[in-house]
């Protein structure tokens, strides 16, 4: 079954401001699904119209099969949120704030067990307005998983935490994933969505770029390899001369050396077209092409 | 049930706001300051001076109340984030308008009781004559006027995403009902439709039953029967009942007028806040 299915989704703000742009987005029942994209790209105009904070002004979306704008109480019933940027009650302890959500879904759950399971049980019934950065979205996470919901949407749910905590989140979200739980999470940095998901989208100016797992956005990426060259001397005729070889998609000055995107084959055509222009090449090595590396090419620059 | 969740979160949560404690302490001075004064000049010895005060006061203080703690809440809650959060639990948008309004109307009612329970007490410690019906009835009338303007804020609230705007509105509908800007409305189309002209002569009915339209006048129609005494001279409705009141100042007619002072501006404002991003 299909845990969120957006088709054709658009959001138009007043004043032209194009936030999301034909999106199609596919997750499944029982996956945890990375949803990426720099600040701005609309991951959060896609959550605030699966929640239907927002109303789409293309398109459609359905969340556990029930639509987003006509069902939307249901599907709230049935979904954990962690909102972004969640201001707590102050006034409230850790407890009260678990509890209220208890009541608003009427379900039955154990506070305690709840707060033990995000790390701050100890915290339980001090007032919420004392808590630390990383107390608060650990108390929110602790929120989104009141009643065991079908589905999670997490939106930037490492806000604030250590990477201790960031680590915690994951283990957490992964144990949910094995209940049967569909996660959404949405981040702005790569790792914390490479350790975990499943499968990831990336979102770049309100378009959906690329969907695929990651392994598969490796191989997307080309034959994935970066070499790196160690020049004697580094000069612009060096790089010129990469740049004319066939197979070279980018080159980058680093530290004294270039860093080649290249795909197979090509890595000992760039060397010999070094040495046969006069460059002399002191050092060499490949390396595969990082995650952070295929983000950047999906989110910067002109596709 | 839900909106009663909304409710008492709204309802303890503004324990928080430190102007209702200003309100309260303002309201509390006014009803025992009320109460001394009834209580000792009680030579006068006559039941309704204590009741034309609490009316005559608090009816011009109650839409102040009600329009400070209302006029913020729920474009409030947009603004801190609060309601992405109640939003993103099982409420129903519904719900959170009407939850906020009983919220904030169960919070004018606790302060309005401190008020009169202090003035009523000093006053009759003091000796004042003390009768119970008129007084119980001053307290719903000056309760009713609360409620009335907590759904006018509260409607503009939802009404809007801007806080100066809401607090505008708000300010425009107490100078347009307690400064009775009201009635000047009919003047001005009279005007108007006169080729701007000062309107002469008797005024048509329209104008007419167009002033007993205002939420004061509503109030004061409905409950002429039951405070007579009190209500033969209310300075914030214009006109007086007669005898045999026309249709537009029937009790039942009133009520309606009353009702709708209550369930328009929600109507309004929830229609807008159910259509729109947050």
């Amino acid at each position: 079954m299909v845990a969120i299915e957006t088709s054709g989704l658009g959001k138009e703000y007043g004043g032209g401001v194009l936030a999301l742009d034909g999106v199609d987005l596919r997750v499944e029942e029982g996956e945890i699904f990375g949803f990426l994209g720099p600040n701005g790209a609309g991951k959060s105009t896609t959550i605030n119209i699966l929640l239907d904070f927002v109303r789409p002004t293309e398109g459609s979306a359905t969340v556990l099969g029930m639509d987003a704008q006509q069902q939307s109480q249901e599907i709230r019933r049935r979904t954990g949120v962690l909102p972004e940027g969640y201001q707590v009650y102050s006034r409230l302890t850790g407890r009260q704030h678990v509890e209220f959500v208890i009541d608003s879904k009427n379900v039955d759950a154990d506070p305690s067990a709840l707060l033990e399971r995000v790390g701050i049980l100890e915290a339980a019934d001090r007032k919420a307005g004392g808590y630390s950065k990383g107390m608060k979205q650990r108390l929110t996470l602790a929120m989104a998983l009141v009643g065991e919901p079908e589905l999670l949407i997490l939106d930037e749910p490492s806000t604030g935490l250590d990477p201790a905590g960031a680590r915690e989140i994951r283990e957490i979200v992964r144990e949910e994933r094995d209940r049967g739980a569909t996660v959404f999470f949405s981040s702005h940095i790569l790792e914390q969505v490479e350790a975990v998901c499943d499968r990831v989208g990336i979102l770049r100016a309100g378009e959906l770029v690329a969907v695929d797992s990651i392994d598969g956005l490796r191989e997307a990426a080309g034959d994935g390899a970066t070499l790196r060259v160690e020049l004697a001397d580094v000069t612009d005729d060096a790089i010129a001369v990469v740049e004319g070889v066939d197979g070279v998609t980018d080159v980058r000055r680093q530290d004294g050396g270039l860093v080649v995107s290249v795909g197979n084959g090509s890595k000992t055509r760039v060397l010999s077209a070094l040495e046969d222009a006069g460059h002399e090449v002191m050092d060499f090595r490949t390396e595969e092409t990082s995650l952070e590396e295929i983000f950047m090419n999906y989110t910067e620059g002109d596709r | 049930m839900r909106w009663l969740q909304i409710a008492r979160k709204d309802f303890d949560d503004s324990r928080r706001e430190r102007q209702l404690y200003y309100l309260l302490a303002l309201f509390g001075l006014v009803g025992l300051g009320i109460g001394y004064f009834v209580g000792d000049n009680s030579a006068m010895a006559d039941a309704r001076i204590l009741p034309f005060f609490l009316l005559n006061l608090f009816g011009f203080l109650a839409p102040i109340a009600a329009l400070t703690i209302s006029q913020g809440d729920i474009v409030g809650k947009r603004a801190t984030g609060e309601l992405s959060v109640l939003l993103s639990l099982p409420f129903s948008r519904h719900a959170i308008v009407l939850g906020s309004f009983i919220g904030r109307v169960a919070i004018s009612t606790a302060i309005l009781l401190v008020t009169f329970v202090l003035a009523i007490a000093v006053a009759t410690a003091m000796g004042a004559p003390f009768e119970a019906g008129l007084l119980v009835g001053t307290f719903l009338l000056v309760w009713a006027i609360g409620v009335i303007f907590a759904a006018i804020a509260l409607g503009i609230s939802a009404l809007t995403r801007s806080t100066t705007i809401a607090a505008g509105g708000s300010f425009g509908a107490f100078l347009l009902f307690v400064f009775q800007l009201w009635s000047l409305i009919p003047t001005g189309i009279r005007y108007v439709i006169g080729g701007l002209s000062i309107p002469a002569g008797p005024r048509p009915e329209w104008a007419v039953v167009f002033n007993q339209l205002s939420p004061f006048a509503g109030l004061r129609n409905l409950a002429q029967p039951f405070l007579p005494d009190l209500l033969g001279d209310f300075p914030l409705a214009p006109g007086a009942v007669g005898a045999s009141p026309p249709w537009y100042q029937e009790p039942v007619f009133a009520g309606f007028v009353v009702l709708a002072w209550i369930v328009l501006p929600l109507a309004i404002g929830f229609w807008r806040f159910q259509t729109t991003d947050l």
